[in-house]
């Protein structure tokens, strides 16, 4: 019943826009301009969240963690965009995507990397100037530091399940 | 010389690593998702610096962004490499698209402009701390620099769109 509720949604004009429609104005196709915007919030949330997570291994050091509160708000900014123009993806052919393993491994790994970011956000927020010889450091403990490499091993699967998912199979027929 | 535009591509064409892509099933989605961390790397260290350079991120010193250089060095050498192996893989399709070769314009000038700030900017800028201006032009160098990355990677995204279908 689920599957016949999606089909007939795929048939419908709104996910036929999706694929095959123009955004706006021809040659700007709607499937690729939104890959264009998913791209660009995959760019700031993975790009920012490896940064940081550089900085959390012990690189950097003049770049303070606990000044880096806008530059976090742009990373979950590119996130909204990215799950925006993901959801509105997902709607030009749900069926497709529901049948590829890799989607789900991608969901996954999305949805890890946002719990370990937000446990990352906690952890900086919590950080502690301590004295180091003649001046004073930030604190970086070791739980810190394990969740960032976290971050980025999820991302970093999530980006390649998401390249992979354009090899696996075709759309289900109508 | 001769810079007929089909015996430029078939030249390309016999390049390495091309005919092994053209005969492999996982390079090219290999050299996707290598590109795609490439460019996460690249502007995820942009926006930092950039952003630092036009204001918006004042609450650290200029050389703690430029310390995050090095990534968007990595990121560009990986997306050179992952993008040289796309287009060994079917010059005349990326030859005839005009998206693709936009793109390859708008990185040449990126590439002046990131020059340009090397030499001219930088050694101005260097020494500005955490909460102070940076001057005009290196705001100008940082926004064409920001707009000039995400725009490639539209152009990027777009090249299907554009493709003429030959190969």
């Amino acid at each position: 019943m689920f599957w016949d509720f999606l089909r007939d949604f795929e048939a419908g004009d709104f996910s036929s826009w999706i694929r095959e429609g123009n955004f706006i104005a021809e040659p700007f196709s709607t499937f690729y301009t939104l890959l264009g915007f998913h791209s660009i919030g995959m760019a700031a949330v993975v790009g920012i969240g490896w940064m940081l997570s550089a900085r959390i291994f012990g690189f950097h050091q003049e770049f303070l963690m606990s000044k880096t509160q806008r530059l976090l708000q742009l990373a979950w900014w590119g996130f909204y965009l990215n799950l925006g123009s993901g959801i509105l993806l997902l709607m030009g052919q749900p069926r497709r995507e529901f049948i590829t393993g890799l989607f789900w491994v991608k969901m996954l790994s999305i949805v890890m990397a946002l719990i370990t970011m937000l446990v990352v956000q906690k952890g900086i927020a919590q950080i502690k100037m301590v004295p180091n010889g003649s001046g004073k450091i930030e604190a970086v403990p070791l739980s810190l530091r394990v969740n960032a490499f976290l971050v980025c091993i999820f991302w970093l699967v999530a980006i390649v399940a998401g390249r992979l998912i354009g090899y696996t199979q075709p759309p289900p027929p109508m | 010389m001769n810079w007929d535009p089909n015996f430029v591509a078939e030249n390309f064409k016999n390049l390495w690593p091309g005919p092994l892509v053209r005969e492999s099933g996982w390079l090219f989605p290999f050299g996707e998702a290598m590109h795609f961390i490439g460019l996460c790397l690249l502007l995820g260290s942009m926006f930092i610096i950039d952003l630092r350079l036009m204001g918006w991120f004042k609450s650290i010193s200029v050389r703690a962004a430029l310390s995050f250089l090095p990534y968007a060095i990595i990121g560009f050498i990986i997306n050179l490499a992952s993008g040289w192996l796309f287009f060994t893989s079917a010059p005349a399709s990326y030859l005839e698209n005009n998206a693709f070769l936009l793109k390859m314009l708008l990185i040449l000038i990126a590439g002046v402009n990131a020059l340009g700030f090397t030499l001219w900017e930088q050694p101005k800028v260097i020494a500005i701390g955490p909460e102070q201006e940076t001057p005009q032009s290196a705001k100008i160098f940082a926004g064409l620099s920001l707009f000039l990355w995400l725009f490639i990677l539209l152009l990027g995204r777009w090249l299907p769109i554009f493709t003429v279908g030959t190969n």
